[in-house]
């Protein structure tokens, strides 16, 4: 054989075998994931599935994860491990197990605690296995440790900036006991924790076992190949956008307490292969829940990125490298000690939406709606009738956004997360907790109206059984409900409300951000999950497909004439009506003249739109209310309304707002009221 | 008397016919007729030319297709007020297995449209306690409202906690079923009485949505097999790894569901006896899956988290592991990454060698371009292999990795391998059991192919591939016994629990499979045995273990101390002081078949060495005997490298793997 020839072969060998080498790899990280799930002790774990498992090469980079697992809990874990390694530099041993939930140096919030294990072959540190699990409850002022209502960390559960928690295969019973003291239902988290032992105890064993019949040096060189091939993957994908630059403003739509809205400025472009996101200019560090450590942003510009251009083939650590991701200090993306992170679902989503803001104006064709926006945790915590405590904890999950050729999915888990169980079965929470559930249904007319519609969103209602109950939820997109792309609506926003004999009740000042609201006996608390966004025009739609929804229920007769202008008689489409209602509400759309003016761009946070007299009057709205600016090219403009008593009938708004809602000074757009729909507290009596 | 098995796949219905007095065997296969698949179980009864056929056992993907194809009936749910959507809503999961980013989420669609289900006034607490009395008067209206909805083939009767008192749904049911007597009807407590409703639910939708479809094949069969063959009794090979009578079949179609490579478990675990051992590892690779399972002590391992087109069965099954892996799985680059499968270039256009018309690369072809496949063989009789068409499919995807043919159908085939090692894994590791102390039994067309490589890859050093490797599932069938599977769930502490009550509950769930095989009154059942277990955790754990007993035992002690055993041999001895749990327990009635022995002329004294070739092993081409395993005398070893051929099924032995030809004509390979 020829050299050339012989090196060809070699290299061949070569490849083939690190293709094999990673599929070894992906099935230990499901075998680790399985035997989490089978041994875990609380319904977080075994039944909604809120963690993630992962083998990482020595350096810290992921090089495997599950395909079932969350990328909020992946990008995180090379920092984790780079917060071990500043405490305990090269004082780490095999048998060593670590636990790392510090949110301002690579933890999500508190309630995710990474376990990081190290495994050693030949007495060298090859890779770690790592698990970064929900806890139910970290401590903190309100069971399940997430509020609201919160305004440092101390009050969100133990912060832990790496610990160790087994030292050379010996437990450190004093550094857990002071962990597990600290905690609600210490049982649960103990069952948890040797859950996850036990995941990294198998992995560590199969990963011997794989260097016993590859060799070490197979597997070093299989860690190298899965981290740039996926690199290279990420690369590709981002080439086939076109290049540009685009911004885009989300905002979280209120900080805990005080209610006010948070903004998130995003610039990004696309150009060779790299995303560069930059954050200039978001809301600074608040008091409320909703802040975050500096991985957030990344892991949220990741997401959507991976979503437009390669959403298929899985990825590791390696497919982050082609984003650049600018957060300035002293914004809420860029928290510090002691700012309360209990919201860092709200943040992260917040971050996504922004960056779909810019890609559906990068690449108007892939363009979606958005979706939930929000964790939605919700928490019901108390005591028995026999005084034992108990925990209800879900995270109602809502309709997905519409896409160019498809409606939204009712009551889903997002594209953006891991694929979590977000809703217990009844009949399992019936028979843990003093909770009756009295519906679980899809929520009519949530859906965000458009050529295609959104998801649905959920609607469960609970009967607490007990006195002394505390409700405690975390949510956002109560009132800037997701929204829709091209022209389509938003869908109805989260919404939580407790009835007191059959009387509605807000828990909370600020909705959506509740601590510890007392219940009683008795009390009905109804959860409602968001509508998806829309894609397009809802006069576009298929008459016949709206009537397949009011058929099924999903869409009110009164909702498909508002929206949809679809006449329906006798469960019938009335073509002719149809059509003269649907160009009516086409002529009745509010055109505004969009000036460009910078004098106001924003204040308190909250982007301007100023609008004259007759302009709000034709579009229907007074000062301080919402209004959506239509780009019919990508996702809406929002902006509060403030009034200038001049004549005419136009409106300002500066050069930033133009160029998002994208138009030109002078043009005209669709501005729209952001109707606070869902909201209108109607509630099937159950009883008399 | 002879006895037929058939098993009526997609391509072809394979049958296997026996007669109990010559004790010579007939294996053929005859083309399926997907759309009326009684056609092609005639045709290949007649084809075996027997006669004084007493027992049939047939193995049928109708109930199977019917789901994946949603052919199924137009059913109605009757459920508790408030809870209609459970069915729609589901755990809320995407159910994507592939981690995709994709906003464009699609779930599948439920089996049962939201207008075609209807609540009434009822409601039960966690302990089975009454909180709303059933309601009557809007049971009626919603019985009348099923008439308005019209074409209604089936209903389905799914009640909050049904599991834990079915009174609501019995009534309900027996309401309905005055009203239509010619309605096939499930409720979700007959089904499967355990909790968790979303998966009680969807698996009484899936038994109402398939039962009218198999109700009307079973009796036109049963009609058909009485034209043909007077007296003949026929059973269906259920999931559970046991076979059915046609009436029970019929009312619990959901049970046969996943029956596919049941077959071939169920004749791996009379292999695993015959060679004397215990336990064994199954290899079935076809052509479009790999399906692996574990036979602990001759017995399969059941699970109840099965899915089928994305709904969950949560009924026992034979614990099997599908991946897409099979002989027509399709390798492709991306990315510069070479993949296999799980996309299948299935019986038509089939792996570009077969000369149909397909030119994607496939697991088949780069068995060819090793020389492992030979040019010109022919399969099935009717199929003949062109290693110039397999070639050029590989090389098409060589050039992008930029590595010639031969390591790219080198590097197909090991990844094939590996994808069916993870899947040996996960049936064994996962569940506690070293794969390397185990043989590995391999049959399908492409599993005597792959199986040394497996073995290897695995750290198995024996593997045995049986007679007839190709119809092995019909020959199954054959094998099975008769098997009903009951439960009651529990939800208590074992504290809480008496020896004197489990007994009494394990007791009548027996009587009630007794019962079951009286009413079935089939003639070949010589013994009824019995399999008691219990599924047990620890308190807060949301899964459980399931546990063999031994029957009769069952005293709370007993039952902590063979969960804490088989706990600590899965998961290690770690885990927090809290108390062990009874979720239910479980009973296992088995009508003992009378079995054919499982022997077939073969060694018939003439030469057996067919050819010399050139095959690929480990870098090199090496001159390679083939022989003909018809002509392979008991007792006869051959040394690697070797291949063997049959009808079916083709047998690799590398270099340094030694193979020998036992009393019954199995094949042992040694490393």
């Amino acid at each position: 054989m020829s050299e050339v020839a012989g090196r060809i072969a070699r290299e061949a060998d070569d490849l083939l075998t690190l293709e094999v080498v990673g599929e070894n790899l992906s099935a230990i990280v499901g075998e680790m994931r399985s035997t989490i799930i089978r041994t875990a002790y609380s319904p977080t774990i075994y039944e909604s599935h809120d963690f993630s498992c992962v083998i990482l090469d020595g350096e810290g980079l992921v090089v495997t994860k599950a395909a079932a697992d969350s990328p909020a809990h992946i990008a995180p874990i090379p920092m984790s491990i780079q917060a071990v390694r500043r405490r305990y530099g090269s004082d780490i041993r095999a048998g060593d197990v670590f636990l790392h939930n510090d949110p301002y140096t690579g933890g999500t919030h508190l309630n995710d605690v990474a376990m990081i294990v190290p495994i050693f072959v030949e007495g060298a540190l090859l890779c770690f296995a790592a698990v970064r699990a929900h806890w139910g409850d970290i401590g903190g002022m309100t069971p399940g440790s997430l509020s609201g209502q919160a305004t440092e960390i101390y009050q969100e559960g133990i912060r832990i900036e790496a610990v160790r928690i087994y030292e050379g295969g010996t437990a450190r019973d004093e550094i857990l006991g002071l962990v597990f003291d600290n905690v609600r239902d210490e049982v649960l988290r103990r069952g948890d924790v040797q859950a996850a032992l036990a995941g990294c105890a198998h992995a560590g064993v199969k990963i011997r076992d794989l260097v016993a019949r590859r060799g070490i040096e197979t597997l070093r060189a299989t860690f190298a190949h899965l981290t740039a091939s996926s690199r290279r993957r990420m690369e590709e994908g981002i080439r086939r956008l076109p290049d540009g630059t685009h911004a885009y403003e989300a905002y979280i739509e209120s900080a805990g307490a005080t209610g006010a809205p948070l903004l998130v400025n995003l610039r990004a472009t696309v150009a060779d292969g790299r995303v560069t996101a930059d954050f200039s200019g978001s809301a600074p560090q608040s008091l409320g829940p909703t802040n975050v450590g500096p991985i957030v942003a990344l892991s949220g510009v990741f997401t959507v990125v991976k979503a437009y251009c390669d959403p298929d083939s899985p990825y590791n650590s390696g497919a982050f490298q082609p984003l650049a991701v600018t957060v300035p200090d002293g914004t809420f993306l860029s928290a510090r000690r002691p700012a309360a992170v209990g919201g860092f679902g709200e943040a992260r989503r917040a971050v996504e939406t922004a960056m779909m803001g810019v890609l559906s104006s990068v690449d108007p064709e892939s363009a979606f709606g958005d979706h939930k926006g929000s964790g939605n945790h919700v928490y019901i915590g108390g005591l028995r009738r026999d005084a034992s405590s108990f925990l209800y904890y879900e995270f109602p999950a809502a309709g997905a956004g519409a896409f160019n050729g498809g409606d939204g999915a009712n009551a889903t888990t997002g594209f953006s997360g891991g694929d979590f169980a977000s809703i217990q079965p009844v009949e399992t929470i019936e028979s843990q907790s003093p909770v009756r559930v009295l519906r679980s249904e899809l929520r009519l007319d949530s859906a965000g109206s458009g050529k295609w519609r959104g998801g649905l969103g959920l609607r469960r209602e609970l009967e607490v059984l007990v006195d002394g109950a505390v409700l405690s939820i975390l949510s956002d997109r109560n009132i800037l409900a997701p929204h829709g792309v091209r022209g389509g609506h938003a869908g109805y926003g989260n919404r939580f409300v407790v009835y007191r004999e059959g009387v509605l009740v807000e828990p909370s000042a600020v909705p959506g951000k509740v601590s510890g609201f007392r219940l009683r006996r008795g009390d009905i608390v109804c959860a409602e999950s968001a509508g998806g966004g829309g894609f397009g025009d809802p006069l576009a739609r298929a008459s016949s497909s709206v009537a397949a929804d009011v058929a099924n229920g999903y869409l009110s007769l009164d909702h498909a004439a508002r929206s949809y202008g679809v006449v329906i008689e006798n469960g019938g489409v009335n073509e002719a009506a149809t059509a003269e209602r649907r160009s009516d509400l086409a002529r009745s759309r509010s055109l505004i003249q969009l000036r460009e003016n910078d004098e106001v761009e924003y204040r308190d946070g909250r982007r301007c739109i100023l609008l004259t007299d007759a302009a709000a009057r034709l579009v229907g709205v007074e000062a301080g209310d919402i209004v959506e600016v239509v780009n019919w090219g990508g996702s809406p403009l929002r902006a509060w309304v403030e009034l200038i008593h001049r004549s005419g009938t136009y409106g300002h708004l500066s050069a930033r707002g133009l160029l998002i809602a994208g138009i030109k000074d002078g043009d005209e757009a669709w501005v729209r009221p952001l109707a606070f729909s869902g909201n209108s507290g109607r509630r099937e009596s159950r009883r008399q | 008397m002879s006895v037929i098995g058939i098993d009526a796949g997609g391509t072809f219905t394979d049958v296997v016919y026996y007669d109990m007095h010559g004790g010579d065997v007939k294996t053929l296969k005859v083309p399926s007729t997907p759309r009326n698949p009684a056609d092609a179980v005639i045709a290949g009864i007649r084809a075996t030319g027997g006669n004084g056929i007493d027992y049939i056992v047939h193995g049928t993907t109708v109930a199977t297709n019917a789901m994946l194809e949603r052919t199924g009936a137009k059913v109605a749910l009757l459920t508790s007020e408030g809870f209609r959507d459970v069915l729609e809503i589901g755990t809320t999961q995407r159910m994507d297995e592939s981690g995709s980013f994709s906003p464009k989420i699609v779930r599948p669609p439920t089996l049962i449209p939201r207008p075609l289900r209807l609540e009434v006034a009822e409601r039960l607490g966690p302990e089975g306690d009454i909180l709303i009395a059933l309601d009557e008067a809007g049971l009626e209206s919603a019985s009348k409202a099923l008439r308005a909805l019209g074409g209604i083939e089936a209903v389905a009767i799914c009640f909050l906690h049904a599991y834990r008192n079915p009174a609501h749904e019995i009534r309900a049911a027996e309401l309905i079923r005055t009203a239509y007597p010619d309605l096939f009807l499930s409720y979700s407590s007959e089904v499967l009485a355990e909790h968790r409703e979303f998966r009680r639910f969807a698996t009484t939708s899936v038994n109402a949505y398939v039962g009218p479809v198999m109700r009307h094949y079973l009796t036109t069969l049963s009609a058909r097999l009485a034209d043909e063959a007077t007296g003949a009794t026929l059973v269906c090979t259920g999931s559970n790894g046991g076979v059915l009578s046609p009436a029970y079949a019929a009312r619990f179609p959901v049970r046969t569901i996943l029956s596919g490579p049941v077959g071939g478990v169920a004749a791996s675990i009379e292999v695993t006896r015959q060679v004397g051992c215990t336990d064994m590892l199954t290899y079935d690779m076809g052509g479009t899956s790999t399906d692996v399972a574990l036979i602990n002590d001759l017995r399969v391992n059941t699970t109840s988290e099965s899915m089928i087109a994305g709904l969950p069965i949560a009924l026992p099954q034979a614990d099997i592991k599908t991946v897409g892996a099979g002989g027509g799985s399709i390798a492709y680059v991306n990315h510069g990454r070479l993949y296999v499968g799980p996309r299948s270039a299935g019986a038509v256009p089939g792996p570009a060698g077969y000369q149909l018309g397909g030119t994607e690369p496939t697991i088949t072809d780069a068995n060819l371009v090793l020389g492992r496949l030979d040019d010109g063989q022919v399969l099935g009789g009717a199929i003949e292999l062109n290693r110039v068409l397999a070639e050029r499919a590989i090389t098409a995807i060589a050039g992008s990795l930029g590595l010639p043919t031969v390591r790219v159908a080198e590097g197909i085939v090991k990844l094939g391998v590996a994808k069916a090692a993870s899947a040996i894994r996960e049936v064994s590791v996962l569940r506690g059991f070293d794969a390397r102390d185990f043989p590995i039994l391999a049959y399908g067309g492409a599993g005597p192919l792959h199986a040394a490589d497996v073995a290897e890859e695995l750290g198995c050093r024996r593997v045995i591939v049986p007679r007839h490797p190709g119809n092995f599932a019909a020959f199954g069938g054959l094998l099975a016994d008769l098997r009903y599977d009951y439960s009651q769930t529990y939800l208590c502490t074992l504290q809480n629990v008496s020896e004197r009550d489990l007994k009494r509950s394990f007791r009548s769930l027996e009587e009630a499979g007794r019962a079951q095989l009286r009413r079935d009154g089939i003639g070949r059942v010589e013994r009824i045995s019995t399999i008691w277990s219990a599924a047990v955790r620890y308190r807060n754990q949301g899964y459980d273990l399931s546990v063999p007993l031994e029957y009769g035992n069952c005293s709370p002690d007993y039952i902590g101390r063979c969960f804490s055993r088989t706990y600590e041999r899965m998961y290690g001895g770690g885990r927090v002081a809290s108390a062990i749990e009874l979720v239910a327990i479980r009973v296992s009635v088995i009508g003992e078949v009378v079995r054919p022995p499982l022997r077939s002329s073969f060694g018939v004294a003439s030469e057996p060495l067919l050819k010399t070739r050139p095959v690929y092993f480990d870098g090199a081409f090496l001159t390679t005997p083939f022989f003909d395993r018809d002509r392979l005398p008991a007792g006869m070893s051959l040394r690697g490298p070797a291949v063997i051929l049959e009808s079916g099924a083709t047998t690799i032995i590398p270099p340094s793997w030694l193979a020998t030809i036992d009393q019954f004509g199995n094949l042992h390979l040694e490393h």
